[in-house]
């Protein structure tokens, strides 16, 4: 099940002077359980097609279906948004209760749970994203740490028990520390929750490190998918769209130009260094 | 240019509960340096960005800026003309609704004639390359154009060095380019002093000296090569080295006649490929 | 979707209107509004609708601009003269049903009305049309600055709109990512009554309003920065001066007004 889209195209302030066609024919598919890297430009239509996905857009023509539902004017957007949770940019800029466990119980309160359930809910959601539940339920999300405010907002969302999880930038303005831990807490949460996860992001390398595919927009379409390994061998193509491609893919390209036979689609340190005494391995059988 | 001199600097300083955030910290930046300061939130880097133009007073310890100490009263405007600041957040510096009124903003406070301000404004538009938008509404354009903008209002004042606390942090790839780019040209052909905060250790590489901050003190200093060869003690600070240089170090380990030190790409594909 | 709108509806252009200086237009404006009460016939407000008519042709603005500004007061030109034509008495009777009567006194006083309204409205909007954002404020400034030894912090007060204006745009924008952030959420603007609704935006205000007193705190820190100390000592990069012509055109408007008021109309 999970998402499909077919010929999904989105344009903004239709017939006035703003118009814009953010979205033009965009197909894809998205599996149960799989954790998608959604990558591209500001402008290339990233955000607008993920706010389709939990009908705060909705396509002006072409279809789309999400967990079953399909995103019409008709759709039953309560049922939507609790089967996909989507957290913004920034998500610690939309905390507003009193204490934390109310604000992540903001949530399932909303989809009509009574308070005892919310409120449980609330407390694994925090567990979940790895804050103390003591230290941090009774407190003001605004005594908090950035990294803690934002994970307090990622706990918001979680509790209302999504389906498919979509952060958009989950780790913008962190330090490495920060990223790293949140990476590998939305990693272990896509386990333990069963969840499909999209993650929208500029950093190649980070998405690549801990998703199945990876989904590259440009002006609006799909420019090209497939495993990390598939999209990085794709990389002079990327930057020729003015993508960032990851230090690593840019060193194999470069050597690559200068006429070295070597593996292009590296994810990470490792598998550079085994691509590299490849290469030399077959020179020196070569001399 | 200027000097940290064992500064302590503490929060809520009257309080009980009071939280030092700088250690005994020394230093000094030499004119036409770009200097690097990393460290991951929480090392003390924006709290000393703000002591070297007198936004914060060390309680301990003082800061001189071409020898005026910045709690100094009296030298407390002229201090803030020598040493620019531009921060994170690219919206919450712009005070204008067009673009060249922004930037005439600091010239205005500084009480300049008209006619001058005038060309201050051109010419510090020019030196960002934002010359064209300077009729546009500041809250039309990109978050890397907007810092634009503010580092040609800090410009405007002429000053002799410019801080900048965590820069690229709000932006996306493309506006980080741009304002790195920026910056370093302006060190490189204006001769400007850079302190540049922040904690992406890839800008880093391009400074010529980069000092790392770890619970309130610097606790590793030195050219991007010397600090990036000490990858171990980086990683247990939790930072990150850049891929290529962890590489090349894996490699050297491995066997291959590779230095320590390699920085970028380019000197990777040349290392490799003599 | 909020980026299109320009605040002050500023019309940019270079007709004598849009170079006028901004205190001279305050003016301006404030005598026609003076007027606009001191004439009472059909033949005053004719002449004052031309003369606004001339204005927006002198500074080139298109009409559909002007009209589009009306939109928001169909309602209350309606009601102003439904109310008159039914409420107000006087003269011959026009129609009759039982006990509600039209008479002609009421017809005209509620045409009147709803004129004089129309030119109210569209003739201050010209004002913010023909005159950019920081050249009012800066004209607000200049108007309230002799209050100064009286304790009217006027340059605070210029300070304070200009800001203001220069964030409208980026409020809105936070406002409707915060929405769909809450929406996400479960969280409902559209439905339920008043007292709902007001509850709903709960969520929508507290961000906002803290993230406001956040950015209020940044931008103080960068103004100190660029050494912002107050409005003393402060110079401006464009000054306009008030020349003979602005002067000209003040008395010649004061005057063609006193003649409109001595014809009896």
């Amino acid at each position: 099940m999970s998402i499909t889209a077919k010929d999904l195209t989105h344009t903004y302030s239709p017939g006035t002077t703003w118009e814009a066609t953010a979205l033009k024919d965009v197909n894809l598919t998205i599996d149960d359980g799989e954790i998608i890297g959604l990558i591209g430009h500001t402008g290339s239509g990233k955000s607008t097609l993920i706010q389709h996905f939990n009908g705060l857009l909705r396509p002006t023509s072409g279809a789309l279906t999400v967990q079953g539902i399909e995103v019409t004017a008709h759709a039953n957007l309560r049922k939507l948004r609790q089967k996909v949770g989507l957290v913004f940019q920034y998500p610690e800029h939309q905390l507003f209760e009193e204490t934390v466990l109310a604000d992540v119980a903001f949530g399932p309160k909303n989809l009509g749970l009574p308070q005892e359930d919310s409120l449980r809910r609330a407390q694994t959601a925090l567990a979940a994203v790895g804050l103390e539940l003591d230290q941090v339920k009774d407190r003001s999300p605004f005594e908090l740490s950035g990294g803690q405010m934002r994970r307090v907002a990622i706990a918001g969302v979680l509790a209302m028990e999504p389906e498919v999880l979509i952060l958009d930038e989950p780790t913008a303005g962190l330090d490495p520390k920060s990223r790293n831990e949140l990476m590998e807490h939305l990693r272990r949460i896509h386990k333990e929750r069963d969840l499909t996860l999209v993650i929208v992001s500029h950093s190649m390398e980070e998405v690549a490190a801990v998703a199945h595919r990876l989904l590259v927009m440009d002006k609006g379409s799909i420019f090209t998918q497939g495993t990390p390994r598939q999209v990085f061998s794709r990389g002079e193509e990327l930057r020729a769209i003015g993508l960032d491609v990851p230090p690593l893919t840019k060193l194999m390209l470069a050597l690559q130009r200068q006429g070295v036979d070597v593996a292009t689609d590296v994810l990470n340190v490792q598998e550079a260094r085994a691509a590299i005494q490849q290469w030399r391995k077959g020179e020196n059988t070569n001399v | 240019m200027i000097k940290v001199e064992n500064v302590s600097y503490y929060y809520q300083a009257g309080d009980e509960k009071r939280i030092q955030a700088l250690k005994d910290v020394d230093m000094t930046i030499e004119e036409g340096e770009f200097v690097a300061i990393i460290g991951h939130n929480g090392s003390g880097k924006s709290t000393l960005a703000k002591l070297f133009n007198g936004l914060l007073i060390p309680q301990e310890g003082r800061v001189l800026v071409q020898g005026q100490a910045t709690n100094d009263e009296d030298q407390y405007w002229s201090i803030r003309q020598q040493v620019g600041m531009v921060f994170q957040n690219p919206d919450n510096q712009l005070i204008a609704t067009v673009v060249e009124e922004d930037v005439a903003f600091g010239p205005e406070n500084l009480g300049l004639p008209s006619e001058e301000i005038l060309e201050r404004v051109e010419q510090s538009l020019s030196q960002v390359d934002m010359l064209a938008f300077r009729r546009h509404a500041p809250h039309l354009l990109s978050g890397g154009q907007k810092q634009r903008i503010a580092i040609a209002g800090i410009l405007a004042m002429r000053p002799k060095c410019l801080v900048l606390d965590e820069p690229t942090a709000m932006l996306d790839p493309r506006g980080r380019r741009e304002v790195l780019e920026t910056v370093r040209r302006l060190n490189r052909e204006d001769g400007m002093t850079v302190l540049w905060i922040t904690h992406h250790m890839d800008e880093a590489v391009h400074a010529h000296r980069v000092l790392v901050m770890e619970g309130g003190s610097v606790v590793l200093q030195g050219t991007p090569r010397q600090v990036f060869r000490q990858s171990q003690q980086l990683q247990q600070l939790n930072l990150d080295v850049p891929a290529v240089t962890r590489l090349g170090q894996v490699l050297a380990q491995d066997g291959y006649s590779l230095p320590q030190d390699i920085l970028t790409v380019e000197e990777m594909v040349k290392a490799l490929c003599r | 979707m909020f980026k299109g709108i320009t605040i002050g509806q500023y019309y940019p252009g270079d007709s004598f209107i849009h170079k006028l200086e901004p205190k001279i237009k305050i003016g301006l404006i404030t005598a026609y509004v003076v007027f606009l009460f001191l004439l009472d016939t059909a033949y005053g407000y004719l002449a004052m609708m031309l003369l606004t008519l001339a204005v927006i042709f002198i500074a080139r603005l298109p009409l559909k601009l002007l009209l589009r500004g009306l939109r928001p007061l169909y309602f209350i030109i309606a009601f102003t003269l439904i109310l008159h034509i039914f409420f107000t008495k006087g003269g011959d009777i026009w129609l009759q049903w039982g006990r509600i009567s039209v008479h002609s006194q009421g017809v005209l006083t509620g045409l009147m009305m709803a004129w004089r309204l129309i030119l109210l409205v569209t003739t201050t909007s010209l004002l913010t049309l023909t005159t950019s954002p920081i050249a009012l404020t800066d004209a607000i400034e200049g108007i309230l600055s002799p209050l100064r030894p009286i304790g009217v912090p006027a340059h605070e007060l210029a300070m304070m709109m200009t800001i203001a204006l220069r964030f409208i745009p980026t409020l809105l924008e936070e406002a409707e990512k915060i929405m769909k952030a809450q929406m996400a959420r479960g969280a409902d603007f559209e439905s339920g009554n008043l007292i709902h609704r007001a509850k709903a935006m709960i969520p929508l205000l507290v961000p906002l309003f803290i993230s406001s007193f956040r950015r209020a705190d940044d931008l103080a820190l960068a103004m100190e920065a660029r050494c912002y100390r107050g409005g003393k000592g402060r110079t401006r990069m464009r000054v306009q001066k008030v020349t003979g012509t602005d002067w000209l055109t003040l008395a010649g408007f004061v005057s063609v007004m006193a003649v409109f008021v001595w014809l009896g109309l």
